[in-house]
């Protein structure tokens, strides 16, 4: 038993020793400042059956439609990380809206809940100093993935 | 459930002790998926996720999946040991230890999270680490004990063996095989057993929060009560026996007595 419990504090140890080195990469520490949207498109899309039916397609416009994974809508906000738990305030063109956010898993993912208690999931694709990138999954205008790519604020 | 060690057990003593470990597996997954955003004993795609974050050169998210696949490893060790180590005690003590802790580290998630937790990153991921320790100390006793029959807090290696298992019950001579028949068995009932924990825990972690863990916990306290109170019955039969003809030699008995070395 001696023996197992030697093994699991030097395992600790040498986690918490990690960690300190490593503390600057945590998405946590990184995610903190503010970043503007640079766009948002559909990674992955169910391609709609009939392109002259409603919904599917009102979100484009007649030149958009070969590009049909790309959706403009939205673009341009800027989301300010505040640190210790003052929460995330993203500000659109018109209005600001308040969230609770919290980063779980390995640091891959991003919870964001507004004042109402909406839960919305993202997936911390990538992270650095300067970009980040998110992914969520939809159903709406059609089903499949979308990615946003915000950068940084100096 | 915990009384016997591989080829002395039944098939009812198997089924026993992996629906009820499964169930509790089950339930602890799909917390620790709907509370902290992350497997517990998900260790192939850990070994993928490992992969993935070192070829992005992602330092903190390997070093985070690493411990995540060593607790779990560390589980399973801690299990063996403690059932190799401590048969001199005799068996029901050296199969309970493992379960005992498990859910010891159950209560300790449980009380974290009520009490203190603030959903940081840093507290997530040791939480997750926790979860993951304790499914392996939990993998590695029904491991053990079963002669590695039975694992029940993922179910890659029991999706296959169901594949297999049916496969082969489409020809006759294997039809007739009572032990083939007896293994399907066993492994449908763990399977829908951890897909019975994992819905439950599901439901009702949206109604109780993280106190799912004190469910969880509850759960495995049933086998070593069960265990308990058929050792109990044993020996208070045994007293009456003893007494009705004073001279009853129990001492061969590897259940109450420890293995001479």
């Amino acid at each position: 038993m001696t023996r197992i419990l030697i093994i699991i504090v030097l395992f600790f140890g040498l986690q918490v020793a990690f960690r300190i080195l490593l503390y600057d990469q945590s998405p946590e520490k990184l995610i903190v400042g503010q970043w503007s949207e640079d766009y948002r498109e559909f990674e992955v899309a169910d391609e709609p059956d009939n392109k002259q039916e409603g919904l599917l397609n009102a979100e484009f416009t007649d030149d958009e439609v070969p590009e049909i994974h790309t959706q403009k809508d939205d673009v341009g906000s800027e989301w300010h990380f505040l640190d210790d738990d003052e929460g995330l305030i993203v500000n659109y063109s018109t209005l600001s809206e308040p969230f609770k956010y919290t980063i779980k898993g390995r640091g891959n993912m991003l919870q964001l809940v507004d004042h109402n208690g909406n839960l919305n999931k993202y997936k911390i694709r990538y992270i650095d100093g300067a970009e980040m990138v998110l992914t969520y999954k939809t159903d709406a205008p059609r089903r499949g993935i979308v990615k946003l790519v915000l950068h940084r604020i100096q | 459930m915990l009384r016997k060690f591989n080829t002395t057990r039944s098939l009812n003593d198997n089924i026993g002790l992996g629906s009820i470990t499964a169930f509790s597996a089950g339930m602890v997954n799909v917390a620790s998926l709907i509370i902290f955003l992350a497997f517990a004993s998900n260790v192939t795609g850990h070994y993928a996720i490992l992969a993935e974050e070192l070829s992005r050169s992602h330092w903190y998210q390997t070093l985070v999946v690493i411990m995540w696949i060593f607790l779990f490893f560390l589980g399973s060790f801690t299990s063996n040991f403690i059932v190799i180590h401590a048969s001199s005690k005799g068996r029901f003590v050296a199969h309970s230890i493992p379960i005992f802790l498990e859910i010891l580290v159950l209560l300790g998630i449980g009380f974290y999270c009520e009490m203190y937790y603030s959903e940081r990153l840093l507290e997530t991921e040791i939480l997750v680490s926790a979860t993951s320790f304790a499914m392996g100390l939990q993998n590695g006793l029904t491991a053990t004990i079963t002669n590695f029959l039975i694992k029940t807090t993922h179910l890659t290696g029991l999706t296959t063996d169901i594949g297999i298992l049916t496969s082969m019950l489409t020809k006759k001579q294997f039809r007739r095989r009572k032990s083939l028949r007896q293994r399907l068995k066993l492994s449908i009932i763990i399977m829908c057993s951890y897909l019975t924990g994992g819905i439950i825990s599901a439901f009702i972690v949206h109604e109780i929060g993280t106190r799912v863990f004190f469910v969880a916990s509850f759960v495995l306290l049933c086998v070593l009560i069960y265990d308990l109170y058929v050792i109990i019955m044993r020996l208070s039969r045994l007293a009456r026996i003893q007494r009705g003809r004073k001279s009853t030699d129990l001492s061969d008995d590897p259940e109450f007595f420890p293995e001479k070395p």
